[in-house]
């Protein structure tokens, strides 16, 4: 089963997402934090990564910097999921090598539809 | 009582009098001495009190009349005088470095001839003012002494070697030398000499007080009883107001308004001794208490003396004599100590100040014109002084042993009076009046003092037969009109008429002497100096104009000599660092250096012989009045020009500063609200991320369970309530920063306001097993305070949910403490958990902090909480701080006013 990690500080986005992926048949790991999200990126190598930016400790921007610069994690496809809304900080997420950049507050079809193609455009 | 047992407890008090000035000037500290210059200086001022007025005013009351007061109500009268006359006075002084009238007045009237004059008719009219303080001394002493029966003493002692007022003078001498005169420099104050002033000036107000109530309500049952026993004629002689002469009181009131400000000893206490022109304020007001309360008993206890010793007892000795009638040896002893105390207070400030009259304006000046100025040292100039100390208390002691005996001596402290009222043109002239000059005031002095001299020493030469009946009775050549006690005819009051007839002549030929001759230039120069003298004192310097020759190195040697090689180079150093080198372009002393060097040198040996010294190594030109009057009037002006700009450009220099101020200021509220907005709006976005996510979950999934539906509508009501109190929060503060909330204020219990709050609380403590204590002091329970019952509740549940929140997980405690102290109700909230590191401290009061930095999980709630408490706390008066231990616990602690100002607070 496909492996996905949701990390966000916000418990109700844990649960509602962790709800939704589960149905959406993927093996769901949650951190509440960066330093927590990269213990399981190192562990469980998902091949997905729905990442909040404002963290404390380890911020999303880190988690996705660490992602893309090595190696064995490369591939992992990142999704940016955060109530930053200014352009400058898109930019910045998708500079980093995000493949997509969601703001909060989101619409979960659209997250779907998004991860679905995604997970198409990986297999292809 | 015995001889030895006073002897032993005078030497007991002059040990601690000296011990205490020691102490003083060598270990009190800089800021204890400013902290309490201010009273020592006011208390210095009643040595204007002596022996004379201690056991005198008893003894001329006794006689009847209010006539006594008069010496007192001058002074008072000289109170609101104080901040134009002596304020100008003292800044003169220190401007020029005075410390005596003789070189204040010689300064002005740029006059040798005029100190001298000074000086010695100084010495003339108050020598035998020491001396009555000597014979007020062993006539006390006598007196304690014979009560007892003891055989000694009646008569005066066969020599001076067994004669106990000789060793007293010597004491005080070496008193004078050795803590006052200690220094090189004369100028500035001698806070040991104060502080020993104002010991003697409160010991003689203890004793005397001491004395009156002792009569009024030991030996008599109270002042009303004083005044029905007494005698009734002694009695009318209060109550009946005819009795008092206008033209005696206003010259007795004149003189003595004059002593207080011109005697030597209050000439030094009150001008060279000042620290603070401001502290003549406090001074005011002290002294002019002290004399009221110095004058409270006099009264009674002359009435009481009266009544009960009669004639039997010599009436100055009445306040002696009342508590040995009744057996009071403490108390007889402590009367005795107070009038020790007036005397030697008088004493060594008068011989102190007349010393350096004699050897700077006598002494000093003929040393110089015989000796070779070269072998003037610092250690010539000391011993100068000491021999003045002890010329001028051996002159007293003489005086008190030789001639004090011949002559009655009731009215020479008044006599004393009336010849330093002859200086009042003089002064006057000095501070107001620019035309007044040197052949005015030294014809107006001369004609005084001889009058004086005749009208008031003459008489009392006769009275002991020195002198021929007749002069009194026919006049001088057997001019009628020529009788010293009846001058042109006139029957005054013998005092009256010296005062009168010395001042009239005195102040006519001053004026007419002033006004019909011309002042020289330098005088015109100095009069301009000493009228203006608020404009001029920081630069006065460059104000006197000085021409002529002199060798650099002849002033150089001078003033090293006399101020010491470590002083000199200091003082040259400082004056090089303001103005440069002291030379013009043809190698010559300019003249602010001579002025500079003169006034260094005045600290020394006094601005006269500065000035001798100085033009006997010059070769000085004579100056124009034209250039006087150009040097005064182009610095005058352009000091103006200077000031002005100077305000206007730092005026404008503030205008800037408070513009760039503002402009910082209103950026920084941009950003704040910035990042507040867009950190509330971060916060909001949480929960609507939610909702929206439940929601559309619940929207899409038909096949969700009952219980996972009912979790998901859970959540969602949650976070829209979750929302609604963000909003609520962001509002409120909004409005308390703003200033328009509005408390709504009653009377409230604290102590039910927190029990209300504890109960709310309690399921949630339960629930997470939180141990709760409390304590609460009586004082705190029975308060009541002025407050909003609604707000305070809010604030004191955001403390307490905030303690739960970072609550340990095991064996949590959470403690409540609530006392009242001073008017201040003090709150504490105290838990045991992991606490705030040291560097969060401060910040935990900051809007949104817990937002932006956690260390773990994130706790619930807005991170408005804290702002909005402290908010609370301070609309109500009060103040909240934060105590923390990393991994121990917080304590928050808050303190309110229980008394509040009524009207609605409004925070700006």
């Amino acid at each position: 089963m496909e492996k996905i990690l949701i990390v966000d500080d916000e418990p109700n986005i844990l649960i509602s997402l962790e709800f939704l992926l589960t149905k959406g048949g993927f093996k769901v790991f949650v951190a509440r934090d960066g330093a927590e999200a990269l213990e399981i990126v190192r562990k469980e190598i998902p091949s997905m990564v729905i990442l909040d930016i404002m963290m404390p400790n380890v911020d999303g921007y880190e988690v996705c910097n660490y992602i893309k610069n090595n190696d064995p994690y490369k591939n992992m496809k990142v999704i940016f999921l955060s109530a930053k809304t200014k352009k400058e900080d898109i930019e910045k997420g998708l500079q980093m090598g995000a493949d997509l950049y969601l703001t909060k507050p989101f619409s979960t079809r659209n997250l779907m539809k998004e991860i679905n193609l995604l997970r198409e455009h990986k297999e292809i | 009582m015995s001889a030895s047992l006073i002897i032993f407890i005078s030497l007991v008090y002059l040990g601690v009098l000296f011990g205490l000035a020691y102490w003083v000037d060598r270990w009190a500290s800089p800021t204890k001495l400013q902290r309490w210059g201010k009273w020592l200086y006011a208390l210095s001022i009643p040595v204007y009190c002596t022996a004379w007025t201690f056991y005198g005013s008893v003894g001329k009351a006794a006689v009847g009349g209010w006539s006594f007061l008069t010496i007192y109500i001058g002074p008072l009268l000289t109170i609101p005088l104080w901040w134009i006359v002596l304020r100008k006075m003292i800044r003169i002084c220190k401007v020029q470095h005075i410390s005596t009238l003789s070189d204040f007045f010689s300064t002005r009237y740029n006059s040798i001839t005029l100190s001298v004059l000074t000086a010695l008719f100084v010495l003339v009219g108050i020598v035998p003012y020491i001396s009555i303080q000597l014979k007020g001394i062993t006539q006390s002493f006598e007196f304690l002494t014979l009560e007892s029966g003891a055989s000694e003493g009646a008569q005066q002692v066969a020599y001076i070697w067994s004669d106990s007022a000789f060793y007293l003078a010597i004491i005080l001498a070496v008193f004078v030398i050795f803590f006052v005169l200690r220094n090189v420099e004369t100028t500035g104050q001698h806070h040991g000499l104060m502080a020993a002033l104002s010991f003697d000036s409160i010991l003689k107000l203890v004793a005397f007080l001491a004395v009156g109530i002792f009569v009024s309500y030991s030996l008599f049952e109270g002042i009303g009883d004083i005044f029905q026993k007494a005698d009734p004629a002694l009695v009318q002689t209060y109550t009946n107001t005819d009795q008092i002469n206008g033209m005696d009181w206003f010259f007795l009131v004149l003189l003595s308004m004059a002593a207080l400000l011109l005697l030597p000893r209050q000439f030094q206490v009150m001008v060279a001794e000042n620290g603070k022109e401001k502290h003549l304020k406090t001074a005011g007001w002290v002294f002019a208490t002290y004399l009221l309360l110095i004058n409270i008993f006099v009264v009674p206890v002359a009435l009481g003396g009266n009544t009960l010793l009669g004639s039997s007892v010599n009436p100055d000795a009445y306040v002696l004599a009342l508590p040995m009638l009744d057996g009071q040896s403490f108390l007889a002893i402590l009367t005795y100590l107070g009038g020790l105390s007036a005397a030697t207070g008088m004493i060594i400030v008068t011989t102190l100040s007349l010393s350096l009259m004699l050897s700077n304006n006598v002494i000093m000046p003929l040393a110089v014109k015989l000796k070779n100025i070269g072998k003037l040292s610092s250690r010539s100039a000391v011993r100068y002084r000491q021999v003045a100390v002890f010329i001028i208390i051996l002159l007293a002691y003489f005086y008190y042993r030789y001639v004090a005996e011949l002559f009655p001596l009731v009215s020479i402290g008044l006599i004393s009076f009336a010849a330093i009222a002859q200086f009042i043109p003089a002064v006057f002239g000095a501070l107001f009046w620019k035309d007044a000059n040197n052949k005015g005031v030294t014809l107006g002095l001369v004609v005084g003092f001889t009058i004086w001299f005749y009208t008031l020493v003459l008489p009392t030469v006769v009275k002991v037969g020195l002198l021929p009946d007749t002069l009194l009775t026919e006049g001088l050549f057997g001019l009628s009109w020529l009788r010293p006690e009846q001058l042109m005819g006139l029957e005054l009051d013998p005092i009256t008429n010296g005062a009168f007839w010395s001042l009239l002549l005195n102040v006519s030929l001053f004026t007419v002497g002033s006004l019909a001759s011309r002042q020289t230039p330098k005088e015109r120069n100095m009069a301009e100096l000493y009228a203006n003298i608020y404009d001029y004192a920081t630069i006065s310097d460059e104000k006197i104009l000085w021409k002529g020759e002199l060798v650099y190195k002849d002033l150089l040697r001078v003033s090293e000599n006399l101020l010491g090689q470590e002083k000199s180079r200091e003082a040259l150093a400082h004056y090089k660092s303001l103005f440069g080198k002291p030379l013009n372009k043809k190698g010559e002393v300019d003249s602010r250096f001579v002025n500079y060097t003169q006034r260094l040198l005045s600290g020394v040996v006094g601005s006269t012989s500065a000035r001798i010294l100085i033009s006997s190594m010059a070769n000085e030109e004579e100056i124009e009045l034209k250039e006087v009057v150009s040097l005064l009037k182009q610095t005058s002006e352009t000091t103006r020009l200077n000031s002005q700009l100077r305000l206007q450009s730092l005026e404008l220099k503030r205008k800037t500063e408070e513009l760039l101020g503002a402009n910082e200021r209103l950026r920084g509220l941009d950003k704040e609200k910035d990042d507040f907005i867009s950190t509330v709006t971060h916060e909001m976005r949480t929960p609507l991320t939610s909702i929206k996510a439940f929601v559309e979950i619940i929207q899409d999934h038909h096949d969700l369970s009952d219980e996972e539906r009912n979790s998901f509508l859970e959540t969602i009501n949650n976070e829209i309530d979750r929302m609604n109190r963000l909003i609520d929060q962001v509002l409120d503060l909004e409005k308390m920063e703003g200033g328009t909330l509005h408390l709504e204020k009653a009377e409230l219990s604290p102590v039910e306001l927190i029990a209300t709050c504890l109960e709310g609380m309690q399921a949630l403590f339960d629930s997470k097993d939180i141990a709760l204590h409390t304590h609460i002091d009586d004082a705190a329970r029975a308060v009541k305070m002025n407050g909003d019952a609604d707000r305070l509740k809010q604030a004191f549940l955001n403390l307490l949910s905030n303690a739960v929140k970072y609550a340990r997980d095991e064996e949590a405690t959470i403690e409540v403490t609530l006392l009242a102290i001073d008017d201040n109700l003090e709150i504490s909230v105290t838990d045991n958990g992991r606490g705030i590191r040291p560097e969060n401290l401060k910040r935990v009061f900051d809007k949104f902090f817990q937002a932006r930095d956690q260390t773990r999980k994130k706790p619930s709630g807005s991170g408005l909480g804290l702002s909005i408490t402290k908010k609370i706390i301070e609309l109500h008066g009060g103040s909240i701080d934060v105590f923390s231990e990393w991994g121990t616990g917080t304590v928050f602690s808050l303190k309110i006013p229980l008394e509040l100002p009524m009207k609605d607070v409004k925070l700006v």
